[in-house]
């Protein structure tokens, strides 16, 4: 896979937000790289910072919200303090994102079809005009492509019209439509139902596959990612704590931080014992602790831990950010 | 693994704890003024009616977990709620401690109603946001006499020391704390009525996974210190595999699989089953190629004639499409509603 071009270059990314309340550092230095064709899974839970680290890619970061720091590359092309005009013309051509809910991203009072070829004629000025007919044919095949039956009657459906899954199905086709090189997918399958979350996994892994889109999953459920991304970073109050190969992560964390998200999820073989949970709860960002934001939660916590630790490589060329990384449990 | 192990649950062939039988729930929706005035010239306007649960038999014993799945619209929140006695079934009778709630005088009544708790998904929508957390705890048990008004607040600090809650905080508004935090707001209000049985409606679907460990562990404590019974209602098959003794499978209002957790994951028989759980996430260190059943839940308000599964099941026969199945005992405790199990005519 070395040999692939690399898609996303992220280096030391800073998202800082500027409330009353004080600077609230979301994204923290966040180091990211996607290969083309490479599914790269983000993990964390709420206010860790995954979704923000998405919007940045996208410039959609509001005020109070700004980028403070770091690089965003996509294809040696410098993202922060980019124009505008420019970031419009990347975001749902060459780069495009799904939500978790695709009620609110989905106009409910335009057709699917009106919002599809919006967005292909959005986008089709530099390659010339497309005509009506045209983009309505890529809309119809791009509806196919994410599995949805009898595309041409959807095609004239209104959101509502639709079931939940139905609904992320269009999302994901309205991002596919411009054929992106770079697709970000936060939280989209979250809202679903397990079989109707594995039709879309599906569907994705074979997009995937087939395309050689590069693609950012973010998701606060480690299980769903296992089984999808070739890497998998986790974040833990705006840094990146760990990342690595899927099987290196999973199979033997080195932060304990990954440890404990594993520990903690709740399946057959855990029945009839505790689980081992992670004491106290994610740190407010407004009053992060000092050093490790993750040391009062840390049963590995030691005095060096109240200084920050740096990126270092870790075991099986992963990057962790510990004073004590774990060492592999013998098997 | 160092952590201990829990004592298996008293499975016992002591009397139900509850039992439903034959129980039913129809929502129906009557035809609106306009509706009703395009009827007299013809329209021929029906009334929607969904029938979130249909003829449900379960027994719930005492000291065990169940745990009820199946996806959204399926009516397991709806069969929560009957047996909470929140919303009273169309047919079908509940009996609590051996003895019908149709039948039940007053003072058995308030039994029911107190032996019998929910714990909700969202604790933000379920807690009164305009109340302290010593008011949202408190008021039941003072207003049903089990505590005196002059111990509520002894009651409610100890509650709040049970559910991993600092006492220091019963005058504080549910707002104020984390989602985890609320869940335990919640728990400690269930608890308050020294129930028998709790049924817990999603209560750890909106945490987050290290929360979500935290809840769960605290339900097993919680359990083994109070002697509960849960019904735990959830679309996690990972989450009811951890807690539950026995497994309950629904589909669109219908049974249609009960067996020992240990049956459910190691020999399931129903296909609906047996998909739930090739789907269910796992950790794994290798690519998964994933292979759906194809299709949706269908709407409750049309579902297909015979078996429910029918068009998404990859075994469905000509039968399946105008028999509906009953549910059949495969072994003791192993029951299972699919015509594939019925001996070739």
């Amino acid at each position: 896979m070395s040999s692939t071009a690399t898609v996303l270059d992220v280096q030391g990314l800073q998202t800082h937000f500027f409330t009353h309340g004080g600077v609230v550092k979301a994204v923290d230095g966040v180091d990211l790289r996607i290969e083309a064709g490479e599914v790269l899974g983000l993990v964390g839970e709420s206010g860790s910072g995954k979704s923000i680290t998405g919007f940045s890619i996208l410039g959609l970061i509001d005020p109070p919200g700004r980028i403070v720091g770091g690089h965003i590359r996509y294809l040696d092309e410098e993202l922060v303090g980019a124009p505008e005009r420019r970031l419009q013309a990347l975001r749902g051509k060459e780069i495009a994102m799904i939500f978790q809910d695709p009620m609110m991203t989905l106009n409910p009072v335009l057709r699917v079809d009106t919002q599809m070829v919006e967005a292909i004629h959005a986008h089709a000025k530099v390659g010339g005009k497309v005509s009506a007919q045209a983009a309505r044919a890529r809309a119809r095949d791009a509806l196919a492509m994410v599995g949805i039956p009898s595309p041409g009657e959807r095609l004239k459906a209104y959101p509502h019209q639709l079931s939940g899954g139905m609904r992320q199905r269009v999302a994901i086709a309205i991002a596919l439509l411009n054929r992106p090189k770079l697709l970000i997918a936060d939280e989209p399958t979250t809202a679903l139902d397990v079989t109707i979350q594995a039709q879309i996994l599906y569907e994705v892994q074979k997009l995937c596959r087939e395309t050689g889109t590069a693609m950012m999953w973010i998701t606060h459920d480690l299980a769903v990612v296992s089984g999808l991304a070739d890497r998998i970073a986790v974040m833990y109050a705006g840094r990146i704590v760990e990342s690595g190969a899927t099987a290196d992560v999973i199979g033997h964390p080195s932060h304990p931080y990954t440890r404990g998200l594993i520990d903690s999820i709740p399946t057959r073989a855990t029945h009839g014992t505790l689980l081992r949970q992670i004491p106290g709860m994610t740190p407010s960002l407004l009053n992060l602790p000092q050093g490790c934001a993750f040391r009062p939660r840390c049963g590995h916590a030691s005095d060096a831990c109240l200084a920050v630790p740096q990126a270092e490589p870790g075991p099986a060329g992963k990057t962790v950010r510990c004073w004590n990384m774990l060492t592999p449990e013998p098997a | 693994m160092d952590t201990p192990v829990l004592e298996p649950a008293s499975v016992s062939t002591t009397a139900p704890l509850l039992q439903l039988r034959g129980v039913s729930k129809r929502f129906v929706q009557d035809i609106d003024l306009a509706g009703r005035i395009a009827n007299l010239l013809g329209a021929g306007h029906r009334a929607s009616v969904v029938q979130a649960v249909a003829g449900v038999d379960l027994e719930i014993r005492p000291g065990e977990v169940i745990g009820v799945v199946g996806e959204s619209g399926c009516g397991k929140s709806t069969l929560g709620r009957v047996i909470a006695g929140i919303t009273p079934p169309t047919e079908g009778s509940v009996s609590f401690l051996g003895k019908p709630v149709d039948a039940m005088d007053a003072a058995e009544r308030r039994a029911w109603g107190l032996g019998v708790q929910m714990i909700f998904q969202n604790p933000m929508a379920s807690l009164n946001p305009r109340m302290r957390v010593m008011d949202i705890v408190g008021e039941a048990p003072v207003v049903h006499g089990l505590v005196k008004p002059s111990q509520e607040a002894e009651y409610v600090e100890g509650l709040m020391r049970q559910v991993g809650l600092d006492p220091g905080y019963a005058q504080r508004y549910p707002h104020q704390f984390s989602g985890g935090q609320r869940q335990r707001i919640g728990i400690a209000r269930a608890l308050a009525l020294k129930p028998r049985l709790i049924v817990c409606d999603e209560a750890v679907a909106a945490l987050d996974v290290s929360i979500q460990a935290q809840v769960l562990n605290l339900f097993l404590a919680l359990r083994r210190e109070f002697e509960l019974t849960y019904l735990f209602i959830s679309h996690n098959l990972g989450v009811v595999g951890h807690v539950s003794d026995r497994v309950v499978i629904m589909y669109l209002g219908r049974i249609v699989e009960v067996a020992t957790t240990e049956t459910i994951f190691s020999a399931p028989n129903h296909p609906y089953t047996q998909a739930l759980l090739a789907e269910l996430p796992r950790l794994d260190t290798t690519r998964r190629a994933y292979l759906p059943i194809q299709g949706e839940l269908p709407s409750p308000l049309a579902p297909p004639p015979g078996c429910a599964f029918h068009p998404r099941c990859p075994h469905a026969m000509p039968r399946c499409r105008v028999e509906a199945p009953v549910l059949r005992t495969l072994q003791t405790g192993h029951t299972s509603a699919c015509h594939l199990n019925d001996p070739a005519p």
